[in-house]
């Protein structure tokens, strides 16, 4: 590195030493391990081959071997050059699905279900579903050591980040993952999933309160860490201590959103205009406009019958939640005015999930004869009608993931 | 309210049991706290638990800090004696790790890896004190004053020994 004009030699190592020692100590800024996993060849590109030059002893030989090896490098090349098949996305009524299948060893697999028909496909082994990528080709899910792991439709791992991740959000071009970690402290993080690069943000997701003395910052609640993309693919929505803020991907604090609290999670609508805002720990939903520079404005509050678990359409137009006792359908610029889909079943239902084509509504039961540790998974018309049993009993682990 | 007031205000905030405030503590010093951990352990899950130990203190003692232009060097000084705790406990001795990053970084720049690598080898062959003085300087910023404001000592004698430690870093880094 070169000394800057009239500086001495000792201030010129005392300068270079601190830019070392601070890259050497940015490991402990994030001490995940990002891998690509062996294998596979989803994100990564062919790997390259070293060809050992030779030399010959004769002539014919040479032009022999010449010959051959214009042949195999044809081969070799014909194959390198060959495109990557796209990617198999997942059929667009197929539902994923957690099923206990040991519940000694709490082994959790990974299934997809037919929406239409029923039909089981194993997918893989040993993983919780947290959700699909927005082109459905392929899943993030949670392993039983924490780890997070990318894997396609056909269950091939294609990429992981090792340590302790609890939830992942995809970007709208699904070349990012958000992910809530309560590694060191609970933390947000982008994995950057074409470099395999991770950072963490600089922001805290939650400090909980003093108990017992002390402070500790690695418990936090389960309904935060949920976090929510702005559709332009440039801001997150993360609930904090203090509330909701929009943020930037470098985790610039950009807005907080009043009126939110510790308790508060926001789901950012497809388009962008809207946020909905649930505080489940007060029992409300608030629908906000937001303008361009994030700005918010409450349009309408929904108390009664503690709405809960809120959804969006994938064409933005409603939302989907569960009240006291119904699984409803609401239009956007109306939540009080929303419509019963189904009262049978949904007592201990959570999140329901969207079919892509925003016509039908999937949503876990539990509870099947009477035991907690018994689910079914039924889907029901947007408008409502009875609802078709498309998986029960099954042993459920408890989470309540499940992706559509 | 000024850059200093506000500073003033979330301290006493945080001091007197407010979690909002303390979380902004939190995110302002918790990367800080974490780096200079790790330089003095070069342990990524030494460094885990000592920072979380070091904020349980922060927590309960966060009152005696009087001026909020201390309280970097107050948590910092905090993050160190967790982490020369922690080791003297578990007899841990920093060891060389290396990151999945700078083993990608081979294929761009083989030269600064090998220099983290030598880095890393020399800084073990430091005391822990010393180590938390290096970092203390370079990585989180602090001046002669605000550290021997924390570690004890005076101005001139911290200079002194950074001088000295300096020269040390640069013999062994063949940085000549």
């Amino acid at each position: 590195m070169m000394s800057k004009a009239g500086e001495s030699p000792e201030a010129a190592f005392e300068r270079r030493f601190a830019a070392l020692l601070n890259e050497y100590a940015a490991v402990a800024d994030w001490p995940f391990d990002a891998n690509q996993v062996a294998g596979t060849a989803a994100l990564g590109g062919p790997r390259r081959r070293n060809l050992m030059p030779f030399r010959a002893a004769f002539v014919p030989l040479l032009i022999a071997c010449l010959a051959v090896a214009a042949i195999a490098g044809a081969l070799v090349a014909a194959r390198l050059l060959r495109p990557e098949p796209p990617p198999v996305p997942f059929a667009p009524d197929e539902v994923l699905v957690n099923i206990l299948t040991d519940r000694r060893e709490g082994r959790t697999d990974v299934v997809a279900v037919s929406a239409g028909d029923g039909e089981l496909r194993p997918i893989s082994v040993d993983g919780i579903v947290l959700s699909i990528s927005p082109d459905r080709t392929r899943f993030v899910a949670t392993g039983v050591d924490a780890s997070l792991t990318v894997i396609s439709a056909h269950g091939d791992a294609i990429a992981q980040v090792t340590r302790e991740a609890t939830r992942a959000t995809w970007s709208p071009d699904g070349r990012r993952l958000l992910i809530t970690s309560v590694w060191s402290g609970p933390e947000y993080a982008l994995w950057d999933l074409e470099t395999n690069a991770i950072r963490r943000l600089p922001i805290s997701p939650y400090v909980p309160s003093a108990a017992a003395g002390g402070v500790t910052l690695t418990w936090i609640k389960e309904r935060l860490g949920l976090t929510s993309w702005a559709p332009d693919g440039r801001h997150v929505l993360l609930p904090t201590q203090g509330g909701l803020v929009v943020a930037d991907l470098d985790g610039v604090r950009v807005r907080p959103i009043p009126g939110t609290t510790r308790d508060s999670v926001g789901y950012w609508s497809p388009t962008g205009d809207r946020i909905l805002h649930e505080n489940r720990e007060d029992g409300y939903l608030a629908m906000l406009s937001v303008d361009a520079d994030f700005a918010t404005e409450v349009l309408e509050v929904l108390s009664t019958g503690s709405p809960r678990f809120p959804e969006w359409s994938p064409d933005a137009l409603e939302i989907a939640f569960i009240t006291d006792d119904s699984l409803v359908v609401a239009d956007r610029d109306n939540l009080a005015g929303a419509r019963v889909v189904l009262r049978e079943n949904v007592r201990d239902a959570s999140y329901p999930r969207w079919s892509p084509d925003s016509k039908q509504l999937a949503f876990l039961a539990r509870g099947i004869f009477g035991d907690p540790g018994f689910a079914g998974l039924y889907v029901v018309s947007r408008e409502g009608g009875n609802a078709r049993v498309v998986l029960a009993p099954f042993h459920a682990d408890g989470s309540e993931s499940f992706d559509w | 309210m000024s850059g200093a007031e506000q500073s003033l205000s979330v301290l006493a905030r945080a001091a007197s049991g407010d979690e909002i405030a303390f979380a902004q503590l939190v995110e302002a010093h918790h990367a800080d706290m974490r780096r200079v951990s790790y330089v003095v352990c070069a342990d990524a899950d030494l460094v885990d638990e000592a920072v979380q130990q070091a904020w349980q203190i922060a927590w309960r003692k966060l009152g005696t800090v009087r001026h909020p232009d201390r309280l970097r060097a107050w948590l910092v000084s905090v993050a160190v004696n967790e982490t020369r705790q922690l080791m003297r406990r578990g007899r841990r001795h920093p060891e060389v790790e290396l990151r999945p990053g700078w083993a990608a970084d081979f294929d761009t720049d083989p030269a600064a890896d090998v220099r983290l690598i030598d880095l890393a080898a020399a800084l073990r062959r430091l005391s822990s004190e010393d180590r938390a003085l290096l970092a203390m300087r370079y990585v989180t910023g602090l001046n002669a004053t605000e550290i021997s404001a924390v570690t004890g000592g005076t101005p001139s004698g911290v200079r002194t020994r950074l001088a000295r430690l300096l020269r040390r870093m640069r013999e062994d880094l063949n940085d000549v």
